[in-house]
């Protein structure tokens, strides 16, 4: 499979490239950056340091020198963000549906009590819900990580089921604790550690999204399933 | 354990080269903010550049020896004091145990590194008075006890002016350049920029008149790296530096030259410069030669540090 649909590509420093799909928030354009992270992680080069996913783009991030020096080994004299540049294109180019991205579905059990959801009555009350029909919507859906950011671990994910779409508060919280799960328009999203935050908070999951070897739960391209529970299984499990 | 903190001074901690790797993950890429520094002071005492150092600010903390070692500052000091002796900065300098190193002359610049002879084991987070560090790995070199000397310097001196540049950092223009409005864009080489107190490692907050932009576009949040000025809704820049996220949804009009990231990761609260616009080629060109000094810089220090104790 080739990719031909368009796409802006630029230096964004003098050792990092981005490839930009442009548009809005898109399961099919998130799913061509994962592809083309996938074919790209297959095809590495000596030097790239980083290969960052977002909503609609791919930013290579590379070590200047080691770059530099195996093309003086192959006798090719480009700037280096050129060379960076036709690796991505070639990858664009060749990416093909044997280029293997996750299927697994990852299961959260989120209890959405209003002691933990501290939001879910004002998000029900804008879409005229009850907060059982939020949680049920908020349940029916796949979702996919579209990328990692913010903090270690943040897994920005959609897309949301319009009928509860609802944009962050106007001025953030000072702190959303440690397994809070939000909406914010399209997205979804929970936070791995306490932190400042401006989602709409609907529950909180007991699962820790990052281990004391700061492994993630959720990575970059990842399914997602939210499982409803209740405050006493909330309990028990966040004391395991 | 070869150091131990005795008064802790303002958000010390040890520092490695930036992490690779992670950053699709969220992780900050980390690492001493000036690079240069770091791999100064780890070449000075035969280290690897990746090996771990101290980064201190102003007020520094106060070291003690508890260990005969080798070491070396560089960075912000250019002298410091031994006991009651005065050392200098980017000189290799053989120590007794029970020394104690204090940093109470003028600072020119915002950091100092401090390296031992085997690295640091990392630890994270700020460093508190008596915390006591290992090195990773004892003295590869012999040397007789220096006696009654607190501090012996072996004798050269590394030359580190030529890797800083004040007034003036230099910057390639950033993909979101179209929301300043002309006029700004005409004139931003005679904008000054002050460093704001509210800025550390994470960003530095740039004081300026506001740079006039048209409306924001809607930004979908992409990977942004050391270096990237981000102009925020009031039409300040935020410049982002060794501990930033990894994503933002700012526009960016620039980023700054890694060949000057150690300039600028030297100056001081309340400094100022300008910003100078440079293409890509001339940004690659100054990293080349950078690196090249560097490499030049190390490779004498591991070459006199052989010589010096072969003779012994």
């Amino acid at each position: 499979m080739s990719d031909s649909s368009p796409y802006q590509l630029y230096p964004i420093s003098d050792h990092a490239v981005t490839l930009d799909f442009g548009g809005p928030i898109r399961l099919e354009i998130n799913d061509r950056v994962h592809r083309l992270v996938a074919s790209l992680q297959q095809n590495l080069l000596p030097g790239i340091t980083d290969i960052i996913p977002a909503y609609n783009s791919v930013t290579v991030v590379y070590d200047y020198m080691t770059v530099y020096q195996q093309q003086l080994k192959n006798e090719k004299i480009l700037p280096v963000y050129s060379f960076i540049e036709n690796w991505i294109e070639q990858n664009l180019k060749d990416y093909s549906s044997n280029v293997k991205t996750t299927e697994e579905e990852i299961i959260i059990p989120v209890c959405y009590d209003k002691s933990v959801g501290i939001d879910i009555e004002f998000v029900a009350q804008q879409h005229n819900l009850s907060t059982q029909q939020v949680i049920e919507l908020h349940t029916a859906k796949t979702y996919r990580v579209f990328m990692n950011g913010f903090l270690p671990g943040f897994a920005y994910m959609g897309i949301v089921d319009p009928a509860i779409q609802t944009p962050r508060h106007e001025s953030p919280r000072p702190l959303v604790t440690a397994g809070s799960v939000g909406i914010a328009g399209v997205q979804t999203g929970i936070y791995p550690s306490n932190s400042p935050g401006g989602w709409q908070i609907i529950g909180k999951t007991p699962l820790p999204l990052i281990d004391e070897n700061e492994n993630l739960l959720l990575k970059p391209g990842s399914f997602v399933k939210f499982k409803a529970i209740s405050l006493l299984s909330f309990e028990k499990l966040s004391k395991q | 354990m070869s150091i131990q903190i005795i008064k802790a001074g303002l958000l010390d901690s040890i520092q490695g080269l930036p992490s690779i790797g992670k950053q699709h993950e969220g992780f900050s890429p980390g690492g001493s903010m000036d690079i240069v520094a770091h791999s100064v002071a780890n070449a000075l005492v035969g280290n690897k550049k990746e090996a771990a150092v101290i980064e201190m600010h102003v007020p520094a903390a106060v070291i003690l020896f508890t260990k005969e070692t080798l070491f070396a500052f560089t960075g912000a000091a250019t002298s410091a004091t031994l006991d009651n002796e005065t050392v200098y900065a980017n000189q290799p300098i053989v120590v007794n145990a029970g020394s104690v190193l204090s940093f109470k002359h003028q600072i020119h610049g915002a950091r100092i590194y401090v390296a031992v002879h085997g690295g640091f084991v990392i630890k994270k987070g700020k460093l508190q008075k008596n915390d006591g560090l290992a090195t990773a790995q004892s003295f590869d070199y012999h040397f007789e006890g220096i006696g009654q000397l607190h501090a012996l310097t072996l004798g050269w001196t590394a030359n580190t002016q030529e890797f800083y540049r004040s007034n003036n950092i230099r910057c390639i223009q950033g993909p979101n350049m179209n929301v300043l409005d002309t006029k700004e864009v005409a004139h931003f080489h005679h904008k000054r920029f002050e460093i704001d107190i509210q800025s550390n490692r994470m960003g530095f907050r740039l004081k300026s008149d506001a740079i006039q932009h048209s409306i924001f576009p809607e930004l979908l949040s992409t990977a942004v790296t050391k270096g990237t000025l981000q102009l925020t809704p009031s039409g300040q820049i935020i410049v982002l530096m060794a501990d930033h996220q990894t994503t933002g949804g700012y526009p960016r009009i620039g980023t700054v030259i890694s060949a000057d990231m150690a300039s600028l990761a030297q100056m001081p609260i309340g400094s100022s410069f300008g910003i100078t616009w440079v293409s890509m080629l001339e940004a690659e060109a100054l990293i080349l030669a950078q690196e090249s000094n560097l490499q030049q810089l190390e490779n004498a220090c591991k070459f006199r540090l052989q010589e010096y104790f072969s003779e012994k």
